[in-house]
């Protein structure tokens, strides 16, 4: 029974119509964590949506190389992973979060910002800093909470390798949060002092995305 | 000064720091680092920040996901599974043509049929559950081929759950059940409305084709049950009951199969194979209507009626060119192929045919292919398009399904009034038909061909429909047709007879995306219709749609669909208020049953599984 084997990923899927089963299960399963992954790695909702869709086409042409369905989440991030490093890559994609004004403590904000789902604003400029690389691995590591072996499988290296590229990864956002809340820090006291609409310019640091 | 820089002395500390959050450090490591801490409020600090910084990691709020995500995704799936080429196999190994012979087998076997037949007592036996709201109740049964061989089922659905209980399943662990005498693969199945009835189409034990009718024992005949212990009521937060005693949520009683008298099996048609649409039975129920064709291949299909009480089906037709489509009231629409049968391309036309006169009357202009009309005779879903020759009968293979305002094309819809008197006066679509004499049962129609053209009285409507004649794609399929021969965009409806075409799917490109494969069944009130789409012929799976049909305007909200698009297997029955599908499970390859619910507490839904049933599901 073709669907059998398909389901079972143990045998072989000849055919497109099982594949595109699994994958629609794949989808059910983890649509919604691959998204975030994305768009926490691209902070573009948009390009995000974009790109988890492609992620499941890539995944349904490469269903061949899914040979355990146990590391299919794995497989799918890995597959989230590459296209947003390619689309990074492409575009050189350096956003800056456009500043809104809050500052620490603000309640309120902090609220919209939960609501929206959003990283606080120092977080995500702190996160925008880091590597590529090292952001994935910190993205998959503690917010989507892939194990050891899963986070190896999605970046495509060994366990070890792993392990040390998060470490690196903790080190850049913790030193790339002490530098956005000193800036956060100089911002409010402009404010204080002009009492009007400051604006706290954009780090245009080339290239945070491409290292 | 020193042109080298000294080495940060805690850096070792930090990187010990980060590590221990992920694994345990290693004894000396650990030793060491806490020493260090001890007498190092740098560090310290740094621990405190690699702390904080996890919990506001883990604490982010997952973004909202795009609600049209799905649909996109599907939609770029489907363009995918579209543009493959048999050297862009997906998997290793297998080709094209064998795998949609093989799904075609396989998807042969789930099916989907809801029976209004009311069902014996039963006990209550009841899970634990998300809290349920009750819903109007319906039987439900299906049909099984699992290790213990052929069984019917059957159950009934009358709490269902919030759309919002991912988890909300109905195991019916142990559905009265009905043993099958006979092995038979089905590739559909038909209910009739006395749920006395159930006509199947597949193969038998020894793979010939044969169309059968299995009478059905009134449920006060079913065998006892074995009683099943009770279980668990479901409870909502307060903790009290909520279900009913005799809640079909609950699993119904058991009966083992194999101790279960077999039905009785009444082979109608043998050594003949299905073409067109499913066989279906007159909303009366008293006729059973399907288009065959020698299994041999020696002709094309015609058009055959049976009636209970019939020992085999009737030929109405001789032509070799008739495919049953839906019935119209109490005539059957057919799709009849114009021109030489070995013409490169067939081009189908409309035909009703009255099977109590024999009487054919077709749409002059109207290429529609099976054209399904719901119950009240005012729409119809339909393909239309290129058809190509495939395995000896016609099929769609380039082209789309549009809504067809069918109350302006059916030839009988103002039919003069006969002289007092006269014979063949037709009766109006409106009305049910009268249950036929035993006379009139007889089939009207003799095995010897007819040269007879179709009936053309003054009751004729003149073209009611306007279509370019579609173009197939050139070549062989798998070159891109000119746009100018997109069926979408040649389609549309006669501005002189106000005739209704409109695409159902309007984001669909035909041209791109044609739909091979299709399904459509309007609910009993006309209101709403189900469209089960595939872009490839024969599969198993497809795409499902329910959509509502606007009384006033007589279009679909096809932007607004009740249900879906949804991924589900090719056998599925809609009734006004609930959908019965088979939708993808992880925990069965076949798929589990579904009942999507809709009414004035909302939407609802509850999975039936069946722990005893294995392999695949045919459910009616």
């Amino acid at each position: 029974m073709l669907s059998t084997r398909a389901a079972s990923l143990g045998v072989v899927v000849t055919d497109r119509a099982a594949a595109r089963v699994v994958i629609e299960q794949l989808y059910a399963a983890h649509h919604a964590e691959i998204y975030a992954y994305l768009s926490r790695m691209l902070r573009d909702h948009e390009l995000a949506a974009d790109l988890a869709q492609e992620t499941f086409v890539k995944a349904f042409r490469a269903f061949d190389t899914l040979a355990d369905r146990g590391r299919a989440r794995a497989w799918l991030y890995q597959i989230a992973g590459r296209t947003a490093l390619d689309e990074l890559r492409r575009r050189k994609i350096v956003r800056f979060v456009p500043w809104s004004g809050e500052s620490r403590g603000s309640g309120a904000s902090a609220e919209e910002m939960a609501l929206h789902g959003r990283l606080s604003a120092e977080m995500e400029r702190a996160l925008a800093q880091m590597p590529a690389r090292q952001r994935q691995a910190l993205l998959m590591a503690e917010v989507h909470e892939l194990t050891g072996l899963e986070l190896a499988d999605a970046l495509g290296v060994s366990h070890v390798a792993a392990r040390a590229l998060l470490t690196r990864a903790r080190e850049s956002l913790r030193q790339a949060l002490a530098v956005e809340r000193a800036r956060t820090a100089v911002f409010d006291g402009r404010r204080a002092a002009d009492g009007a609409t400051a604006s706290l310019p954009t780090d245009d640091r080339p290239g945070a995305d491409d290292r | 000064m020193s042109r080298f820089r000294r080495p940060d002395p805690h850096a070792r500390f930090r990187q010990l720091l980060a590590e221990q959050l992920d694994l345990p450090l290693h004894l000396d490591d650990s030793w060491q680092l806490t020493v260090h801490l001890s007498r190092c409020e740098a560090c310290r600090a740094v621990e405190r920040e690699y702390r904080e910084q996890r919990r506001a990691l883990r604490q982010l709020p997952a973004p909202p996901v795009p609600r049209d995500l799905w649909a996109r995704t599907s939609i770029a799936l489907d363009a995918e599974m579209a543009s493959y080429r048999p050297g862009r196999a997906i998997g290793r190994g297998g080709s094209g043509a064998s795998i949609a012979a093989s799904l075609a087998i396989f998807g042969a076997a789930t099916l989907l049929l809801m029976s209004q037949w009311p069902l014996a007592d039963q006990p209550a036996p009841t899970r634990q559950l998300p809290t349920p709201f009750a819903v109007p109740g319906h039987a439900l049964a299906f049909f099984s081929t699992g290790p213990q061989g052929m069984s019917i089922y059957r159950t009934s659905v009358d709490h269902v759950c919030p759309v919002s209980a991912a988890d909300c399943v109905n195991e019916a662990r142990a559905p009265s059940s009905l043993a099958l005498a006979t092995m038979i693969e089905p590739s559909s199945l038909a209910l009739s409305p006395s749920g006395r009835q159930l006509a199947i189409t597949g193969r038998d034990q020894e793979r010939d084709s044969l169309f059968a009718i299995v009478l059905m024992p009134e449920p006060e005949e079913a065998p006892a049950r074995t009683p099943q212990p009770p279980l668990t009521p479901p409870v909502v937060p307060s903790g009290e009951p909520v279900l009913p005693q005799g809640s079909p949520i609950a699993a119904l009683p058991s009966l083992d199969p194999t101790t279960a008298p077999g039905l009785v099996v009444l082979a109608i048609l043998e050594d003949a194979l299905g073409a067109g649409a499913p066989a279906a039975w007159s909303s009366d129920g008293l006729t059973l209507a399907f288009s065959a064709m020698p299994a041999d291949g020696s002709a094309g299909p015609d058009l055959y009626v049976w009636r209970p009480g019939d020992e085999v089906a009737s030929r109405l037709t001789n032509d070799g060119t008739t495919y049953f489509a839906s019935w119209a009231g109490s005539r059957i629409v057919v799709s009849r192929m114009l021109g030489d049968p070995a013409d490169a391309v067939p081009h189908p036309t409309t035909v009703v045919i009255d099977p109590r006169s024999g009487e054919q009357r077709e749409i002059a202009g109207a290429s529609l292919w099976l054209p399904r009309v719901n119950l009240a005779g005012s729409h119809a879903v339909a393909w239309h398009g290129a058809l190509a020759w495939r395995g000896g009968v016609a099929a769609p293979d380039s082209g789309a399904l549009y809504l067809v305002d069918w109350a302006a094309l059916d030839p009988y819809a103002d039919p003069p009034m006969p002289a007092e008197g006269e014979p063949g006066r037709p009766a109006p679509t409106d009305q049910p038909a009268a249950k036929p004499t035993p006379a009139e049962s007889e089939p009207v129609a003799s095995d010897e061909p007819t040269d007879e053209p179709l009936a053309s009285d003054g009751a004729m409507p003149t073209v009611l429909l306007t279509l370019p004649p579609a173009e197939p794609i050139p070549g062989d399929g798998s070159s891109e047709p000119e746009p100018s021969t997109s069926p979408a965009a040649a389609a549309t409806a006669d501005p002189g007879s106000g005739a209704q075409l409109a695409p159902i799917e309007p984001g669909r490109d035909p041209s791109l995306k044609p739909v091979r494969d299709w399904d459509a069944r309007w609910s009993p009130d006309g209101s709403l219709v189900a469209l089960w789409v595939a872009d490839v012929p024969g599969s198993s799976w497809g795409h499902l749609t329910v959509l509502t049909l606007d009384a006033e305007t007589g279009s679909l909200a096809v932007d607004q669909p009740l249900l879906g698009p949804t991924l589900a297997r090719r056998s599925f029955m809609l009734q006004s208020d609930r959908l019965a599908w088979v939708a993808p499970a992880d925990e069965n390859p076949d798929g589990e049953l579904r009942v999507s619910t809709w009414g004035p507490d909302g939407f609802g839904v509850v999975r039936l599984q069946a722990p005893d049933v294995e392999g695949e599901i045919a459910p009616f």
